[in-house]
């Protein structure tokens, strides 16, 4: 099975992440999105893949414009 | 640092003994081995020396031992040592045996863990046991020893290797001014901040974290299991790590971080360490009455010599390594320096090994402080992390660990059994393959036997487990090569060794194992052990 055929809804992961990061704010988002990571890898339950996806996550992070 | 009022040796349990330096005359001004520094690795090895037949000289330049409780938690390698050292009757009857632990993230407990342990061990993971008492036990062993030479108030300021070859040149200074000794060998077990190592203008190598802790002892009516507590982020000190270790004679030992912007004069300050000693109790939910009775303030290095052998000047203890408090390693790592460097130069001065096998010992505990190193450093990073991620990834984990138990093995202490030495050239690997038992390298561990332990019945030096039908061990034993265990070949002792009928181990004096064997013979174990003796097992290039 490919991750394609995966039946993930990242519509909802994408807005609830985004609503974790309102709803903490500057100060406790970064917190909270290591507490998702960890959790995520977890699950995830393969090691490789999680450094893979936190390798992937580095890219092209300069030259972005942050938002306000 | 003591309270106001009270003098360095003053303290609420503890009578420091006053000892005075020896009458000059008759004193040795030549000995085989000199040891400088009595604090308890120095001890140690004198003693380790001793058990062999071997005489030694020991120098400190101070009147009495140690102040302050220092290293307090005392691992089974150690209880182990002192055993084979004939001094662990008073260790037993005075120190704390534990083996759990809990930790708390904001006040609510995250973590319960507990130290591997087995019936089938004499002794427990753990004991908690004041330093004072450490090096009062192990000296009233060197007291009683008549090969061991011990010299209060003899400060050592010279040391040079003598010019006409012969052994080293030490200048000592006692009360009654200076004077010249020679020693074939030099144990500089002289502690951290080691005259000898500058004055052989050595440098010890390595990281020098920033996190520092103060510890503090009080003494408090508390009657609880023993057990050790970790606090992070607690309310009493926002931001930093708490631990809370309880000690004989009703001492209690507080350990706080300092945060980066804390100002460590202030936080040594008495009203300062009175107030923070509360606010911890405070949280702990003691609320009996204590007295303050001695703190410091330590930090989270983790140095070492790179080389611990350099001629016949050997460092040990402390003088050649530092690491940080938390994997409990500065005193326990000490211990096995000295057993180890003991027994290996009792017998090359015994003419029963090469000058060779001393090297094994720079093989040996160097990397077995590496791997303190690296393990402490693990530890290290979740206790005092160093960096912004590493800590939002701590705080991260702790207030995940609330609701989701895996989180929570990231608050787990390491595992604190010594190092294999697997890859040392006095440890002969398996020829055939095992299923089961601790490799050679590995620490013997113990067994129940008729009615006792396994190991109260090994030699001072090797020992052979034989299972079964071992033939030719009788050789051993007639050219006192080895005492020979002849052991079932079923049972506990074969359990745990992973041995069944013809199957042999054969134990060093420090008691890890270094090679064993199926359908093992007497000469086969006798080569093992000729071979040890010369400094290596294993062939050039290998
Ligand atoms: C304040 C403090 C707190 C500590 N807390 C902990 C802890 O909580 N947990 C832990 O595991 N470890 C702790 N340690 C470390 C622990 O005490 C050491 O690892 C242990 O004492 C090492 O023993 P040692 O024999 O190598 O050196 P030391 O105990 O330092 O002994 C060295 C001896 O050498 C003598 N000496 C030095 N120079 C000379 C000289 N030129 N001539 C003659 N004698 C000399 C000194 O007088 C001293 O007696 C602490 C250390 C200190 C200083």
């Amino acid at each position: 099975m490919s991750d394609r055929d995966r039946n993930v809804d990242l519509e909802a992961v994408y807005a609830a992440l985004a609503e974790g990061i309102d709803a903490h704010g500057p100060e406790h988002s970064e917190m909270f999105l290591a507490k998702a990571a960890l959790l995520l890898a977890e699950a995830l339950g393969d090691e490789d893949r999680a450094l893979r996806a936190i390798a992937d996550a580095q890219r092209n992070m300069t030259g972005m414009r942050r938002p306000d | 640092m003591k309270p106001h009022g009270k003098g360095r040796w003053e303290s609420l349990y503890f009578d420091y003994p006053e000892f005075e330096a020896p009458a000059r005359d008759g004193l040795a001004m030549r000995a085989p081995v000199t040891i400088v520094g009595a604090g308890p690795i120095g001890m140690v090895a004198a003693l380790t020396l001793a058990r062999y037949g071997q005489p030694s000289v020991i120098v400190d330049a101070k009147h009495t031992f140690n102040d302050g409780s220092r290293a307090i938690c005392v691992a089974r390698s150690s209880f182990t040592a002192l055993q084979l050292l004939d001094v662990l009757g008073p260790f037993l009857d005075k120190s704390l045996p534990w083996a759990s632990g809990r930790s708390f993230f904001r006040g609510r407990q995250i973590l319960e863990f507990f130290m591997p342990d087995s019936a089938t061990e004499r002794h427990r993971p753990m004991y908690n046991i004041e330093q004072q008492y450490i090096e009062k036990f192990l000296h009233d062993g060197v007291a009683a020893n008549p090969l061991i030479d011990m010299r209060w108030r003899t400060e050592c300021t010279g040391v040079a290797e003598a010019e006409d070859g012969d052994g080293v040149a030490l200048t000592l200074r006692d009360p009654d001014g200076p004077y010249e000794m020679r020693t074939d060998w030099l144990l500089a077990a002289d502690g951290a901040r080691s005259p000898i190592r500058s004055m052989m203008g050595l440098r010890l190598a390595g990281q020098n974290f920033e996190g520092r802790y103060i510890i503090a002892d009080i003494q408090m009516e508390n009657p609880v299991p023993v057990e050790r507590f970790a606090l992070f982020d607690p309310d009493a000190r926002p931001g930093s790590t708490v631990l809370v270790h309880q000690q004989p004679d009703n001492i209690w030992r507080i350990d706080y971080q300092l945060r980066d912007d804390e100002d460590e004069d202030e936080a040594l300050r008495e009203e300062n360490i009175r107030a923070a000693v509360q606010k911890v109790l405070d949280e702990c939910g003691y609320d009996a009455p204590w007295e303050l009775e001695w703190w410091s303030v330590y930090s989270a290095n983790t140095l070492l010599l790179d080389g611990y052998r350099h001629g016949r000047t050997i460092f040990i203890g402390d003088s050649a390594h530092i690491v940080p408090i938390f994997g409990v390693r500065g005193f326990n790592n000490g211990v096995l320096d000295g057993v180890n460097i003991g027994w290996k130069l009792a017998w090359h001065l015994a003419g029963k090994a090469d000058e060779a096998i001393l090297d094994s010992y720079d093989h040996e505990r160097r990397r077995a402080t590496l791997d303190v190193i690296e393990k402490s450093e693990k530890s290290t990073q979740f206790m005092t992390p160093r960096t912004r991620g590493f800590a939002v990834m701590r705080d991260a984990a702790l207030s995940l660990a609330l609701d989701f138990p895996f989180a929570s093995q990231f608050a787990n202490p390491r595992n604190m059994t010594p190092y294999e030495y697997h890859d040392s050239p006095l440890t002969l690997p398996d020829a055939e393959a095992w299923d089961a038992g601790p490799p050679p390298g590995a620490a013997a561990p113990d067994a129940r036997l008729d009615g006792a332990f396994l190991m109260d019945g090994f030699g001072p030096g090797f020992t052979v487990l034989a299972f079964g039908d071992v033939p030719g061990t009788g050789l051993l034993e007639e050219h006192d090569l080895a005492t020979v265990l002849r052991l079932p070949p079923e049972g506990e002792a074969a359990d745990v060794y992973g041995a069944g009928d013809g199957d042999a181990v054969l134990v060093r004096p420090d008691r890890f194992i270094a090679a064993r064997w199926h359908r093992a013979n007497g000469a086969a174990i006798r080569s093992a052990i000729t071979r040890i003796c010369a400094g290596g097992l294993q062939e050039d290039g290998e």
